[in-house]
């Protein structure tokens, strides 16, 4: 079994929770939040000084919350055009992160959470769908890195199916030179009734939305059972094949961890193109009937 | 370094799931492996990534937001789906779609239901000149009928020039009134439109005319950011308006109601418990026969119980007249006996509407007094022959012509006033001429004129010997008697064509076989007569006499109307006018500022307490009912203090014009506020001020 370094995956979880490590406390959560209200007070001093000179304060806030949402699409380009220098993601990201809440503020100001009518329903929906799964990607991208370090091993999500099949191969091999002992054949009994499927199928949907680890003790606690029918060198296969059990409980558990926040990433994406033709779509109608201001 | 290995693609291999998953993976779609390689891995079938899954809901999404708003704008042409919410009810009602014309009731084709507020948005190339607010006015103009749109509150440069002119001082630097003046001057290059304020799709339920003091305070915003704190001391609420009546309650409440120990209750006449409403409806005033009938309806019987003279027929010394050579003629002999009266006020505007009238006012005494005339002297025996003929000339028109005639005189007495409280011109008068002219009995005065000139006379009038004289005393040509006249059965006794007449010493063309013979009048005080008012002769004071019925009798009204007008009037002032008013008048006067006001009806509403029209919107609005419900201030006294009466203002009876205004202490700020704050009944402008005043509102809440 190979055993991969602790700090190996570490890059990643950093960049999942925004880590910038020359910033310190209060550059990661304070100021940006203070520059959230800020900006969000701003907004609104706009708007009552729209208001109080009898013009449509909607205009200002709607302006407003356009020009927060271009600059939050602006993670989409710098994603893209990855080899530029325009800082790092991580600061992007964190970035997007407090325009997100920001932008919510803004629509609070712009259409008081009250929307009728089909198309500001509509839009008013995908504002909301963007916004929601950003929150939720918010927050599961700062759960994540500690869960993952709960896992113990960090590994990236497209090189799990192979560390999966090398555990598999591993437990397979335990399982054959067991089988031709008759002291030790009771691991390979064990491992054709319980393990052989643990160990080559996924986990089901259940546990790749709410990862536990039930099963998981639950396997380890039977491999414990036989230990008593087994030698001494069936013992040591037994804590073999009982740490191939954890790890392929922590790669499912990685597995599950890492498809959610690339279900939310991706999620977070779905409305933006409706999004953005709707919000179109609601400028030109301001424009095309709101001739008086 | 990047860790990451490469940019998800569309496929991966299937073999993934696996973790055996060949190292080129899927290219297009297809795996790049052939069953003809060698190797472990066989041929598999792609999967799709989560990127594929990702891009297809998102791309599918966007064709979906397109789709929406192609159908909903360009293709079906409807834009319902397009609208940002629901109109309010007052709206929405007007734009629903009449199924059996295919019209709503804007006159507009359901499908451009837009373009009946929204100009130039029927998706057309035709270019409305007209704004939305102009189509807003369509409707609404009927509410704002003088409103300048796009002025603040409707009003023009003068009228708040006016405000400017008598705006409080509220700040060292600027008042509002400046404030607003040059908020108007830099508007109309930024009017102001219905929707600034009036914020529609927002839902049925959504009231329309409810404002936030943010928009009042676009001009305010210095001075009256909080009412409690910044909004200036009431100067003389509620206002100094002029009254119609003038009550005086201190004196009422301290000397009249204590003297009767009666309670002085305010609601017993400005509340009525009947109406609908938690408290009743509040009123200004109530009726006189509610408020004021028990302690004012006797002494005002008593005042008219003598009536009102008409027409009186003066009293005459004959005897002295024909010892100077004239003759009277045939004139009633109660009047006959020495020369004295006065010519009653009503009589005098009667005889000044004749031809030659006014001028021979100017030559009796200016007492009014005939005893002051010497009949000794020329001038007086003709002016008294003159005074003679023209009073049974006007006898003779209102047996004659009537009501017309009575109609005739007063249009003239009114074409020829010159007063600068005058009424308008004769033709716009018309009801009140028709009103005035209906209660005249025509039979009463032909009743009269038998009865009182029927006797044939030995003391025919003859002329002095004095061609003037002669002259004088001649009748106008087409005068006539009622066709039953005694005098001038075929009318020749006071023609001139027959050349004798009445007063060239003819009687002997008397019908006396037709003279009746003298009734036996009971000749009893009209009062007795007329318990509840009209028209009667009295015998003894040889008059045709109108007794009014008591209060707001509308004949006597007519008359102080027409006599109100006259006022100021130069030419009354030189006939002695101002010294003879109809007495009763001055009765009325006590309680009523009188002012020639008379309204399109033919009506005057200076009798009746000011109201305040349902439509008028003053800049300031107080709704008491609200008010009254609460325990606490349901006592109107605990806002409306009133001085007692040693140090309130009275009744100026003298003069009965200048009323006091407002005899109550003007109301203070601290009785608004300590209730009306912003986390209490609110402070909000819009809740005691109005915005759409207009010209005539304006115009009129100043009056």
């Amino acid at each position: 079994m190979k055993n991969l370094p602790q700090n190996h995956f570490a890059p990643i979880a950093d960049s999942l929770a925004g880590r910038i490590p020359s910033m310190t406390r209060i550059g990661k959560r304070l100021l940006p939040s203070l520059a959230v209200l800020v900006a969000w007070a701003v907004v609104r001093a706009l708007r009552n000084r729209s208001a109080a000179s009898l013009e449509n304060e909607a205009f200002v806030t709607g302006y407003s919350l356009a020009a927060v949402c271009a600059l939050l699409m602006l993670l989409g380009v710098r994603k893209r055009f990855s080899t530029f220098p325009f800082g790092r993601l991580a600061i992007w990201q964190q970035t997007h992160h407090y325009l997100g809440l920001l932008s919510v503020g803004a629509y609070a100001l712009h259409a008081n959470f009250i929307t009728d009518g089909w198309l500001e329903s509509i839009l008013a929906i995908s504002f909301w769908a963007i916004a929601l799964s950003g929150l939720i990607g918010w927050y599961v991208n700062h759960t994540t890195p500690r869960l993952l370090r709960a896992a113990g091993r960090q590994i990236l999500r497209q090189d799990i199916p192979v560390r999966m099949m090398e555990v598999a191969d591993q437990a397979h091999a335990i399982a054959m030179s067991s089988a031709g002992n008759a002291e030790t054949a009771t691991l390979a009994d064990h491992y054709r009734a319980d393990l052989s499927h643990f160990f080559a199928s996924r986990r089901n949907l259940w546990y790749r939305i709410c990862p536990t680890g039930g099963r998981r003790r639950r396997l380890i606690a039977s491999l414990e059972n036989i230990s008593r029918y087994l030698n001494t060198e069936g013992r040591i296969q037994l804590g073999e094949m009982s740490l191939l059990v954890q790890t392929k409980d922590d790669l499912d558990f990685q597995s599950a961890i890492q498809n959610r926040i690339r279900l939310w990433a991706t999620a977070h994406t779905w409305f933006l193109g409706g999004f953005t033709v709707l919000a179109a779509a609601h400028v030109l109608v301001v424009y095309q009937f709101a001739d008086n201001w | 370094m990047n860790n990451y290995r490469m940019p998800p693609q569309s496929f991966k291999c299937g073999n993934s799931p696996s973790g055996n998953p060949c190292p080129l993976g899927p290219v297009r779609g297809r795996c790049s492996h052939t069953s003809s390689e060698t190797g472990a891995l066989a041929e598999c079938r792609p999967l799709r990534t989560l990127q594929w899954w990702s891009r297809s809901i998102q791309a599918t999404m966007t064709l979906a937001a397109l789709l929406f708003v192609s159908l909903s704008w360009g293709v079906l042409g409807t834009k319902q789906a397009l609208v940002p919410g629901p109109l309010s009810s007052s709206h929405a009602q007007l734009l629903v779609s009449n199924r059996e014309h295919g019209q709503n009731a804007h006159g507009t084709d359901s499908i451009d239901r837009c373009a009946a507020c929204h100009p130039g948005n029927d998706m057309t190339v035709t270019v409305s000149p007209a704004t939305q607010t102009d189509l807003c006015m369509n409707c609404h103009e009927q509410q704002m009928p003088d409103a300048l749109h796009g002025s603040p509150h409707d009003l023009s440069g003068s009228a708040l020039n006016e405000i400017v002119a008598n705006g409080d001082k509220v700040s060292d630097s600027e008042t509002l009134a400046k404030r607003l003046i040059r908020f108007a001057r830099a508007w109309p290059e930024k009017s102001t439109e219905c929707s600034q304020c009036h914020r529609e799709h927002q839902g049925s339920k959504h009231d329309l005319q409810a404002m936030t003091s943010t928009r009042c305070q676009s001009c305010h915003r210095n001075q009256f950011s909080s009412f409690s704190t910044d909004h200036p001391e009431f100067k003389d609420y509620p206002f100094n308006r002029p009254k119609n009546i003038a009550f005086d309650h201190a004196r009422h409440r301290d000397l009249h109601f204590a003297k009767k120990d009666a309670n002085f209750d305010c609601k017993t006449c400005h509340l009525q418990s009947e109406a609908i409403g938690a408290v009743g409806q509040v009123f200004r005033s109530v009726s006189f026969d509610k408020a004021c009938a028990a302690c004012h309806a006797e002494p005002i019987k008593s005042a008219v119980q003598d009536g009102l003279i008409v027409m009186q027929i003066p009293s005459i010394n004959r005897k002295e007249l024909a010892s100077q050579g004239v003759e009277l003629g045939i004139w009633p002999s109660q009047s006959s006996q020495l020369t004295d009266g006065v010519i009653p006020p009503i009589m005098r505007l009667l005889i000044q509407s004749e031809p030659g009238g006014a001028e021979l006012l100017t030559r009796l005494p200016t007492s009014g007094r005939l005893s002051e005339m010497e009949l000794t002297r020329k001038d007086a025996r003709e002016t008294t022959v003159e005074l003679a003929t023209i009073t049974k000339r006007l006898m003779q028109k209102l047996a004659n012509e009537g009501q017309p005639g009575f109609r005739a005189s007063i249009s003239k007495l009114i074409s020829t006033n010159t007063a600068a409280n005058s009424m308008p011109s004769v033709d716009a008068k018309g009801p009140w001429l028709d009103r005035f002219a209906s209660g005249l009995p025509p039979d009463l005065f032909r009743a009269a004129l038998q009865e009182w000139f029927r006797e044939p006379s030995n003391h025919n009038y003859r002329a002095d010997g004095s061609p003037s004289a002669k002259t004088l005393v001649r009748l106008s040509s087409n005068l006539t008697i009622p066709d039953d006249d005694l005098l001038t059965g075929d009318g020749s006794l006071l023609t001139q064509e027959t050349g004798g007449g009445l007063f060239d010493n003819d009687l002997s063309k008397l019908k006396s076989d037709v003279v009746p013979e003298p009734l036996d009048f009971k000749d009893s005080r009209t009062w007795d007569q007329l318990s509840y008012g009209g028209w009667m002769i009295d015998r003894q004071r040889m008059a045709i006499v109108y007794v009014p019925r008591g209060h707001a009798d509308e004949w006597l009204s007519s008359w102080i109307e027409l006599e109100e007008s006259r006022t100021g009037d130069a030419s009354q002032t030189s006939l002695g006018y101002e010294s003879q008013r109809i007495g009763i008048a001055q009765q009325c006067r006590q309680c009523h500022a009188l002012q020639a006001r008379i309204g399109e009806d033919g009506t005057n509403t200076c009798w009746k307490s000011r109201r305040v029209a349902a439509n008028l919107r003053p800049f300031s609005k107080f709704d008491h009912t609200p008010h009254l419900v609460l325990s606490s201030i349901s006592d109107c006294r605990s806002c409306h203090h009133l001085p007692s009466a040693s140090s309130a203002s009275t009744i100026a009876r003298e003069n009965p014009k200048s009323l006091p205004d407002c005899e109550f202490t003007p109301l203070q700020k601290s009785l608004c506020t300590s209730c009306h704050q912003a986390n209490g009944a609110g402070e909000s402008c819009t809740q005691c001020h109005n915005y759409h005043i207009g010209l005539k509102n304006w115009i009129e809440s100043k009056r």
